[in-house]
């Protein structure tokens, strides 16, 4: 596309509809930001499908207690505890908005009757040889002697329960051969709803809404603390003097999440606070801050609203990443300011050049890395993961392209300090790795590695009203230690109960073995469809009886209230108890409520059941050695530790291969020599190894949260390095102005990251604390060894000189010597259009993942442009596509596949031609103007053999290539630079009537002057005129470009000058002008096959 | 995380508290709240202190309010300083409670049975107070029965003395709200117990041919049991 000025209105056009471009691309970022959600859902951030997860989840989600906030109440008179239990569940009953129910002691105790019913449902579900015995107890021929038996235990028994029992059973009927636990409803409830001697109760309180969010939950908790105190209050003494404590998995998920939610926010602040001082102290400017700031705020929205895009729903644990991300894209903020400081007389755009390398490969690798933590098996550590990826790539674009341009308008508060270069060579260089190493070979040989701690005790609090309200319910009602639960699912009731039988008989092993010290399955109180249907019939019979069994029972001396049970259960079983109820269970309150302790049904129409293991201490905590069937989940929150480890630990081998895989290729792309991607390995090493050391030296280990803290060091790791290494190669390994430009954005950085570490330390979560402390001190140990030792092994294996031969760093790979041979074969065989298509696609990569370099060619662009950017950014992207097109046609050209006629004469070749007639030499001048080395075939049709006048290639061997690749075409190379006196045989050629090519618009340091081009100051080759004025040959401009669908040699009319004119070197110069000059309208015309990709406009000194 | 502290069941507890109850009442002496029986409390206690073993038979009486008579039942006991007892009851013996050094055993003959409780285990829990009568079996310092009964009233009929009582402990209240012991005026020997529970149930024990400071095979206290006995633990152990 050729460059064209454009009318205004179609640039106010343009600029509307960049608006509208704009308002469109936010529209699915409000979208996002409106899908947001937040969740404190712990089992979020866990794998689902690991079976102690998926069984601690359906416990917690599908169990009443899981659900219910218990409100303890401890008074040394056990009737205060009941009166205030009493009042506070009344009061809490009378608020339906509030609370669905509140018990403070058992329902059968309310509903004596229920007991009845119960028992006798209980009896329907036993196996039939079960009834078939009691029946034969309730025979004509055995019902006496039984009773007989009866009464004489009644008389000798030591046991207070059996007592009680056979006063109110004297017939047996709450022996049922499978137990119930308290399934019957028979006794008081001690161990549930109070200890054993009434001074200290439990207050159930169920939640109006039992699906509520972590700050619901805070709020409804609050809200049933103030009801709770009100009631207190209005108590008489000593009522009101009982102490009253809350606990439940309510009142966790509020202190836990609101806890964490505090924690976050004051790390956020704490880090805000210390990046502001920290900026103060090195720059002394707020409004850079305040740009700074609102950068990471609009990284951290944009990240949020993709975040609800992607994910709709964020774990608060998940908005860790916030922390992180702003550690690291601030690192690009700092960089970018610091760079801007210390070359305050250079534009935004040269700013970016410089720095972006650095900052979109760490981000890049950085990102790559976060990604990957996807892999570990953790939803929660991969939604962190991806956030923190998005978020960097986010948080570079916007420190590039927002932050930068905003904080360079105006010159920074400090001048930069002159340069300076150190000397470091030498012995001494080795002295601090040395000390280092030594420091971390000590520490770990005297005090190991650090551990790794496999309980979940991380996961709990370090002080807790909740937690400390558990443990003292747990005194108080006997438990000694944490059980194990059991889920059994299936499809239906039979499914659950078959399961529960075979988990009963592994479990019995398991006692047997030692591993447990008892169990309790609801497997009596679960609904058995196949016995009730055979017992109903002896049900019946029995109940049949009913008045001839009372009378025997009255006969033996018992009274009418020791008949009531067994009366009750015939009069049930008598009249329909055995007709289909609702449900699998009776539908009284009381069954209603021990049903849900133990049974729940999922949305998917799953039944659950509940019970519950007490390990033996001897257990090793592997529940697969249970030998529990298939169905059953078995676990508890001191296993989830250790099975989270275990699932984590099986996928810790290929990840950290897949790392090491990325972080090598993401390297190379960043340094392209395996000299710094190696330091940078190194570095990553020892800033571990350090860490190590400290973590063993003060006795720390790690654990399942700190563990996070590995992908987060790797990432800021990582990012040091590929900064400081950039560094040093733009600042030729000067460690002064390394210090001043990257290594204070490093230090505030690092600071930043150690303060806002450093400040969750402190928070209650053992486990964050953990991760923040390890950060914190692996943060210090990367920039320790980034920016002191980093850069001295930088100078000892990297600065050496290197063989000619190599291309420099930050030299595109397109212009290695192997990549052009490769690229040249394969022009050779592929056809053009594939070839130009690729080419096409891979300038477009290109332009994306070199900003710098579009950047540079935008600018290049401004004043061929008249200054417009919008048509010098357009021009810039055809550029790039008109370049790779002509690299296709060079290497076809050199490969010696271009076709004969390819290139055309075109306007004015009538100027060359009349040149050629009159036998003087002929110096053919041209910009980089469209593919000028197309000019040679035209040329040696006329029998001319040219010779080039060239720079040399970065590398020797492209040079030596590409002037053997002429050579076979016919044209002669004489690299500029390489032999003072090549020149006496160009002039000697020109005075023999030959042909010399060259190169006005890149000159050699030696050969620059300034001329005025486009109205600006540039800088091209007095060559020209020196070659002119020394041979007298005739200068003719010519230029070769793309146009009409091939190549036209297009010739201007020759220059008219006088050597004697050009006898001092400034009318050289001035003649040197007057050539380029003459391209002005073709540049101008073909600005986007005008290729410059370094600066050619000279700085201009910012005031 | 609670769950299944609703499904528990203790009846240990209970157990522990009526057999504790139960045998440490039945060897404790009573004292008196006012200056008489403040009196006769020092004298009691005076000779308590030179009591090291005590030996006796009584009929233990059931009044049960499931039944409409009571039930009685004829037994033995055996105590020995400071701490240890044996209580049989039934005829043939149906039921044993022995306290040894760091053991309650409660022994069914008939179906070779034992449950044993941990002494310490048990003083540990929720019932510590009415655990803490087991450990102490014949108090004979005032203000250690202070802290554990307030005497209601005292009461001379005939030959004894009556001592009605009640626990300090609300947990020991709880299971029994009252209770009278019964001594001999002369020597202060055991005479009788009654033990008024909660439900309204009364138990009556009537000591005879007491033998103060016999000498007792030490067998007594630690019954060996075969391997057919079925021995458990309560507790947890098995």
């Amino acid at each position: 596309m050729s460059a064209q000025h454009e009318a205004p209105g179609r640039r106010l056009g343009g600029r509307v509809a960049r608006r509208w471009l704009w308002a469109l691309a936010a529209l699915p970022l409000l979208a996002g930001l409106l899908r947001l959600r937040f969740d404190a859902d712990i089992f979020n951030l866990m794998p689902a499908g690991l079976p102690a997860v998926r069984g601690l989840q359906l416990q917690q989600r599908n169990f009443a207690d899981a659900r219910e906030l218990l409100v303890t109440l401890q008074s040394p008179d056990p009737e205060a505890a009941t009166a205030a239990a009493s009042a506070i569940s009344s009061k809490l009953v009378a608020e339906p908005a509030l609370v669905r129910a509140a018990r403070w002691q058992a329902p059968w105790l309310e509903h004596p009757e229920d007991g009845i019913e119960n028992l006798a449902w209980l009896w329907l579900q036993q196996p039939p040889s079960a009834l078939a015995r009691l029946a034969a107890r309730l025979s004509a021929g055995q019902l006496a002697a039984n009773l007989a038996a009866v009464r004489e235990t009644l008389a000798t028994s030591l046991d207070p329960q059996q007592v009680a029992r056979r006063m109110y059973d004297p017939l047996g009927f709450t022996d049922l051969p499978v137990a119930a636990g308290s399934g019957a409803g028979l006794d008081a409830g001690a161990g549930i709803f109070s200890n054993g001697d009434g001074t200290y109760r439990v207050v159930f309180v169920e939640p109006a809404n039992d699906r509520m969010n972590y700050r619901a939950a805070a709020a409804w908790v609050a809200a049933v603390h103030r009801s709770v105190e009100t009631t207190m209050a209005g108590l008489p003494r000593p009522h009101s003097a009982v102490s009253v404590a809350y606990t439940g998995g309510p009142a966790f998920l509020a202190e836990i999440s609101t806890g964490m939610e505090g924690d976050l926010q004051s790390s956020v602040l704490t880090t805000v606070v210390v990046i502001a001082g920290l900026f103060w102290c090195a720059h002394r400017g707020w409004r850079p801050l305040g740009w700074l700031v609102a950068a990471l705020a609009l990284t951290l929205g944009i990240t949020l609203a993709l975040g609800g895009l992607l994910f709709g729903t964020l774990n608060v644990v998940s908005l860790g990443f916030a922390a992180v991300l702003l550690g690291l894209a601030v690192d690009y903020g700092l960089v970018s300011y610091q760079e801007f400081a210390a070359n305050p007389e250079m534009p935004p755009h040269e700013i970016r050049a410089e720095v972006a390398p650095g900052i979109l490969y760490s981000a890049a690798t950085t990102a790559g890395t976060f990604l990957l933590l996807g892999l570990a098996g953790l939803p929660g550590l991969a939604q962190l993961g991806v956030l923190t990826a998005v978020g960097l790539l986010i948080g570079a674009g916007v420190m590039l392209f927002v932050f930068l341009p905003l904080v360079a308008r105006r010159p920074p508060s400090r001048p930069p300090p002159a340069p300076h270069r150190e000397s470091l060579r030498g012995p001494a260089n080795w002295l601090p790795t040395i000390g280092v190493a030594a420091f971390v070979l000590c520490a770990l040989l005297g005090r190991g590695l650090p551990g790794l701690t496999r309980s979940s005790e991380p996961l709990r609090p370090r002080k807790s009203a909740a937690y400390d309200a558990m443990d003292q319910l747990k005194l108080e009602f006997g438990r000694t230690n944490e059980p194990l639960w059991l889920v059994f699912a299936g499809a239906d009731p039979e499914a659950v109960g078959r399961r529960m039988d075979d988990a009963q008989l592994a479990l019995a092993a398991a006692v047997e073995r030692g591993e447990v010290a008892s169990f309790n399955l609801p497997a009596g109180f679960w609904p058995r469809s196949g016995y009730a249907l055979q017992n109903r019939t002896a049900a019946a019979a029995l109940a049949r009886r009913r008045v001839e069994v009372r009378a025997a029972a009255e006969s033996a001396g018992f009274t009418a209230d020791s008949t009531v049970l067994a009366d009750g259960v015939l009069r049930c079983w008598g009249g329909g108890a055995s007709s289909p109820a609702p449900g699998p269970w009776p539908a009284n309150p009381t069954a209603q409520w021990l049903v849900s302790q133990f049974a729940a049904r999922e949305a998917d129409g799953r039944w659950l059941a509940l019970g519950i293991v007490q390990p033996d201490p001897r257990f090793t905590g592997d529940v697969r050695a249970l030998g529990l069937p298939p169905g059953v989940f078995a676990t508890s929150w001191e296993t989830l530790g250790a099975s989270l480890l275990e699932h984590v630990a099986r996928r810790v081998a290929w990840l950290t291969s897949l790392i090491a895989a990325m972080l090598l290729g993401s390297l190379w792309l960043a340094f392209r020599t395996w000299r710094e991607v190696a330091l940078s390995l190194a570095a990553l090493l020892l800033s571990f190894a350090l860490l190590l050391a400290i973590m063993a030296l003060l006795g720390w280990s790690w654990n399942l949260l700190s563990l996070i803290a590995l992908p987060l060091l790797l990432g800021s790791s990582v990012d040091s390095t590929i900064h400081v290494q950039l560094a040093l190669r733009r600042h030729g390994s000067d460690l002064k102005a390394l210090w001043r430009v990257t290594g204070k954005a490093l230090l505030l950085c690092a600071g930043a990251n150690i303060a806002g570490f450093g400040s969750l330390a402190f928070t209650n979560n053992a486990g964050l604390a953990s991760l923040d402390l390890v950060c914190a001190v692996g943060v210090a140990c990367v920039f320790g060894v980034c920016f002191w030792l980093l850069p001295l092994w930088w100078r000892v294996f990297v600065e050496r000189p290197r063989p000619d031969l190599r291309r420099p760093p930050g030299v595109s790979w397109v212009r290695g010597a192997a990549v052009w041979r490769g690229a040249r074969g394969l022009a050779r065989l592929a056809p053009r259009p594939l070839l130009a298509a690729l080419a096409g696609g891979a300038s477009v990569v290109y332009r994306w993942a070199r900003p710098a370099h579009f950047s540079v060619t935008v600018e290049n662009m401004l004043p061929v442009c008249g200054g417009d950017l919008a048509l010098a950014k357009r021009t810039a992207r055809e550029n790039f596509r008109r370049f790779a097109s002509k690299l296709v046609d060079l290497w076809r050209y050199e490969a010696g596949a271009l076709l004969v006629g390819a290139v055309q004469p075109g306007d004015g070749w009538q100027h060359f031609s009349a040149a050629r007639r009159s036998g003087r030499g002929l110096l053919l001048v041209t910009p980089h103007l469209g593919n000028w080395e197309f000019g040679a075939p035209l040329l040696a049709e006329q029998g001319i053999r040219l010779l080039v006048l060239t720079a040399p290639e970065p590398e020797t061997r492209l040079t030596e290539l590409r002037a053997a690749a002429r050579a076979r075409l016919g044209v002669d190379t004489l690299v500029v630079g390489r032999d003072p006196f090549a020149f006496v045989d160009v002039i000697k050629r020109l005075q023999g009537g030959g042909a010399v090519a060259l190169l006005l618009d890149r000159p050699t340091p030696a050969t620059a002057v300034g001329v005025e081009f486009f109205g600006r100051a540039f800088s091209a080759t007095i060559a020209a005129a020196d070659l002119a004025r020394a041979s007298g040959c005739i200068v003719l401009p010519v230029f070769i470009v793309e146009d009409r669908g091939g190549y036209q040699a297009n010739t201007l009319a020759p220059v008219e000058y006088d050597p004697r004119d050009l006898g001092d070197r400034r009318a050289r110069a001035v003649f040197t002008g007057r050539l380029m000059r003459l391209f002005e309208p073709a540049v101008r015309r073909y600005a986007s096959q005008w290729f410059h990709f370094v600066p050619i406009w000279p700085k201009e000194v910012r005031s | 995380m609670i769950g299944e502290s609703r499904v528990w069941i203790r009846p240990w507890l209970r157990r522990a508290a009526w057999s504790g109850a139960l045998a440490s009442l039945l060897l404790s002496a009573p004292i008196r709240g006012d200056v008489d029986a403040g009196a006769i409390l020092d004298r009691w206690l005076a000779s308590q202190r030179t009591l090291t073993s005590w030996s006796a038979d009584f009929v233990q009486t059931r009044h049960l309010k499931a039944l409409t008579q009571p039930l009685t039942a004829p037994g033995r006991l055996w105590f020995a300083a400071p701490d240890r007892f044996r209580w049989e009851l039934g005829s043939p013996v149906q039921s044993i409670a022995v306290r040894a050094d760091a053991d309650l055993l409660v022994l069914a003959p008939q179906l070779k049975r034992a449950e044993r409780y941990p002494l310490a285990a048990l003083a540990r829990g929720p019932l510590k107070d009415a655990m803490a009568l087991l450990d102490t079996g014949f108090p004979r310092e005032a203000a250690e029965f202070h802290r554990r009964f307030d005497l209601i009233g005292v009461a001379e009929t005939n030959a004894f003395y009556v001592f009605n009582l009640r626990p300090t402990s609300p947990a020991v209240r709880r299971v029994l709200p009252r209770l009278s012991i019964r001594v001999a005026t002369n020597d202060f020997g055991l005479a009788g117990t009654e033990l008024i529970f909660a439900d309204g149930s009364r138990m009556d024990n009537e000591f005879t041919r007491g033998v103060r400071n016999p000498r007792i095979d030490e067998a007594l206290f630690s019954p060996r049991l075969d391997p057919a006995w079925i021995v458990t633990e309560p507790l947890g152990r098995k």
